[in-house]
């Protein structure tokens, strides 16, 4: 099954082994933070949610308003979650095809271990209402700097992890997931000194939010998904990707395209602005068709294998929602439909398919075949496996269309002035409440994945007891 | 071979590429951006806003009003906020201009554009709306006995924006139509009053250069937003 470990030398398999176990601690803070934090963070999206049934729920305490409830539930997915699970992944890619150990596991679970102090000081600052007021960037001042911080060393540490490699030959999901940090790096950087440190003037302070958030989006959260689709599909399936060439092409015009800010059409901005970003949207169907081919020449004629193990399952349907948030992206970024659907649902829609659906599907993938290995100990329980994948497909799926449906309601029935506001909204909300299952799915799915990874660590612990 | 330098510069420049277009170029061409002014008036726009306004703009911040409300205007060919009465510099015959644009933000921090219209754009709700109808819709919007209350609506009330005290002497002149205890009232707290006098001050209704005054004077083809209680422009 494993292509890669059957190296014929017969030693260098035993290296690489032995270079797995190093991720062991920070695979561990790492991916028990990352699950606390998309409990939360789906916990947090509920509330969000149910106070579109009741609005008068919880009021009266000004910690948990509406919006910064909502805040709070992007942060928690974006940072608590999403980066978290991406650098674990990364990590052990680098480690893995490198075959070589963590440059250093201790600082890296020190770094790991700062990084969620970092989210949790953010996380109580919005609460508190120290919220910056940027979409996707809240964290007050004195946690995003710490969380920059602590993000570069994690970082540094995978590079040099990465720079360390035994075997020299690199592949494109090394590459995805290498850039990705890079690039969070520099993204979150610019945001810090033209948001934060030294703010730029007027509406520029808009345009770099947007950059920021889109970047974050798609090339981070996007290149790191990317990196464990083309790992684990080819892998998994045990074929050879079809065309290294054609993904290469696809990380290149992605790299491009993919990175011109989600500017809405209409903003208070230079027109070309808006324009730059709606024509680069547009061009990303061309590395959106580069993959679609590539993967679709690499599973044909062993799909049934498909269904052959649970990691595969995971990273495949991550796929699926990844070609179905990219073509929502560009449809969505063409004005003449733009005009409808920004600042409805619709947008809405598209954020959570792809934070929820596309990277914590491909993420939970690679979580799921990584960590039996470094750890040497089977999932406790499979049947848990399997009702976190269909909780979790299930609540994202329902909420994509019904979000979807009511947002392009929505917006078509905003189009007709004759509709009073209150009477549209009135229609949406029918999506809003079915949303809501769909949330409530998501939240009991990841009771269920946080609760099978927690009796697999308690396992870990009990045979290192044993053995000392 | 090890190609790794050369990714390293490659990916290195699409990331140059793609800050220096959305990040450095806006900053170059509006980062330094002056008040403008009116025309023809020639006052100048905009004006900085008061001490109450500020930290108005502070709790509408930190509770994070921008979920639900935009605060921005589409031209006309990108969408209907100008037909539903959300701009105030409409222009009939004109398809393209931009109504919202970015000296109206000039002072902001942070600009609160908004990505979401759970709720109705805010760009010019204090056209719509004066201080005493935005504290009662903060109090309670869904209150059918309030002025602009509407029982449809899900935008939550803010309780913690107001207090009830004892009356004192007299009712206070801030106190709210709403009944409470027998010899209590219910008053806006210092936040509840700056978050009204910031909301009942956005207006974007002068004209500048850069969306000049209709041929004859005065906007045409507004409408009403048939969620506030008035589309007369209050003081
Ligand atoms: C859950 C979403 C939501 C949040 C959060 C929210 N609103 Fe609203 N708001 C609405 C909806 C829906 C309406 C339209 C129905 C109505 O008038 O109540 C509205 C209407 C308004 C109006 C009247 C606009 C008009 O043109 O009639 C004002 C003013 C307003 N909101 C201010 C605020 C402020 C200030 C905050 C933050 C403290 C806020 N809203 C938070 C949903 C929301």
């Amino acid at each position: 099954m494993n292509a890669t470990s059957t190296h014929p030398s017969g030693t260098r398999t035993e290296v690489g082994a032995g270079a797995e176990s190093s991720c062991r601690l920070p695979l561990l803070v790492l991916y028990k933070s990352a699950l606390i934090w998309l409990l939360l963070a789906t916990v947090f999206g509920l509330i969000a949610s149910l106070k579109f049934h009741a609005p008068h729920l919880l009021a009266g305490v000004p910690y948990l308003t509406y919006g910064r409830v909502v805040a709070v539930q992007t942060d928690c997915a974006l940072y608590g979650f999403a980066l978290q699970a991406g650098i674990a992944f990364v990590l052990w890619l680098f480690v893995r095809m490198g075959r070589t150990p963590v440059a250093s596991p201790i600082m890296m679970t020190i770094a790991a271990s700062f990084y969620n102090f970092a989210v949790t000081i953010g996380v109580l600052g919005v609460l508190c209402g120290d919220s910056t007021g940027f979409q996707g960037f809240e964290f007050p001042a004195y946690a995003a700097w710490m969380l920059w911080i602590s993000f570069v060393f994690m970082g540094v540490i995978a590079v040099l992890t990465y720079s360390n490699r035994d075997e020299q030959a690199t592949y494109p999901a090394q590459w995805f997931g290498f850039t990705a940090l890079f690039w969070f790096a520099w993204i979150c950087a610019t945001a810090l000194m033209l948001l934060l440190a030294r703010p730029v003037r007027g509406v520029v302070q808009s345009s770099v939010n947007w950059w920021y958030l889109h970047n974050l989006h798609s090339i981070v959260l996007g290149f790191i998904g990317l990196a464990a689709i083309f790992y684990f599909i080819p892998k998994l399936i045990g074929r050879a990707l079809f065309s290294r060439q054609l993904a290469l092409f696809a990380f290149w015009t992605l790299a491009l395209f993919g990175s011109w800010g989600q500017i809405p059409n209409g903003a208070p901005l230079p027109a070309w602005i808006p324009a730059m970003s709606t024509f680069g949207i547009v061009m990303t169907i061309i590395p959106v068709i580069a993959v679609v081919l590539n993967l679709w020449h690499t599973i044909r004629g062993s799909h049934e294998r498909l269904d052959s193990s649970w990691p595969l399952k995971f990273t495949y349907v991550g796929l699926m929602f990844w070609f179905i948030g990219s073509v929502h992206l560009i449809v969505g970024a063409v004005p003449a439909v733009s005009s409808m659907t920004d600042f409805t649902w619709f947008t809405v829609a598209q954020k959570n398919l792809w934070v929820y659906g596309f990277f914590t599907l491909t993420m939970f993938g690679a979580m799921y075949y990584i960590v039996p290995r470094v750890f040497g100990i089977d999932w406790p329980n499979p049947k848990l496996i399997a009702a976190h994948f269909w909780l979790t497909f299930g609540g994202v799926l329902l909420s994509y269309i019904a979000l979807l449906v009511g947002g392009i309601a929505e917006g078509y029935l905003l189009g007709d002035t004759q509709n009073s506001f209150v009477a549209v909204l009135r229609t949406t909300l029918a999506a809003v409440r079915v949303s809501t299952l769909g949330d409530l799915m998501l939240v009991v799915g990841q009771i269920v994945g946080l609760l099978n990874l927690t009796l697999l660590v308690s396992r870990v612990a009990r045979r290192e007891l044993k053995l000392s | 071979m090890n190609f790794g330098p050369f990714v390293f510069i490659g990916v290195f420049c699409t990331m140059v590429i793609s800050w220096w277009t959305f990040v450095f170029g806006p900053q170059v061409q509006i980062g330094g951006m002056q008040p403008g002014a009116t025309v023809p008036a020639g006052d100048v726009y905009p004006v900085y806003r008061t001490g109450a306004q500020k930290r108005g703009a502070e709790v509408y911040r930190a509770n994070n009003c921008a979920a639900c409300h935009t605060q921005q205007v589409r031209p006309n060919n990108l969408g209907p906020d100008i037909a539903r009465g959300w701009g105030m510099r409409q222009v009939a015959s004109d398809t393209r201009g931009r109504y919202s644009v970015g000296e109206d933000y000039l002072y902001d921090y942070p600009v609160m554009l908004g990505t979401q219209r759970v709720g109705p754009d805010l760009a010019n709700v204090g056209t719509r709306m004066d201080e005493k109808v935005v504290l009662y819709h903060l109090y309670d919007p869904r209150n059918k006995d309030l002025p602009g209350g509407i029982p449809a609506s899900v935008m939550p009330p803010y309780p913690f924006l107001f207090k009830t005290q004892k009356i004192g002497r007299g009712p206070s002149p801030d106190a709210l139509p709403v009944k409470v205890e027998a010899g209590y009232e219910v008053v806006p707290t210092d936040d509840g009053q700056a978050l009204a006098a910031y909301v009942a001050s956005l207006r974007q209704t002068a004209y500048i250069f850069e969306v000049p005054p209709p041929p004859s004077g005065k906007p045409m083809g507004m409408r009403s937003t048939n969620s506030a209680p008035t589309n007369t422009p209050a003081k």
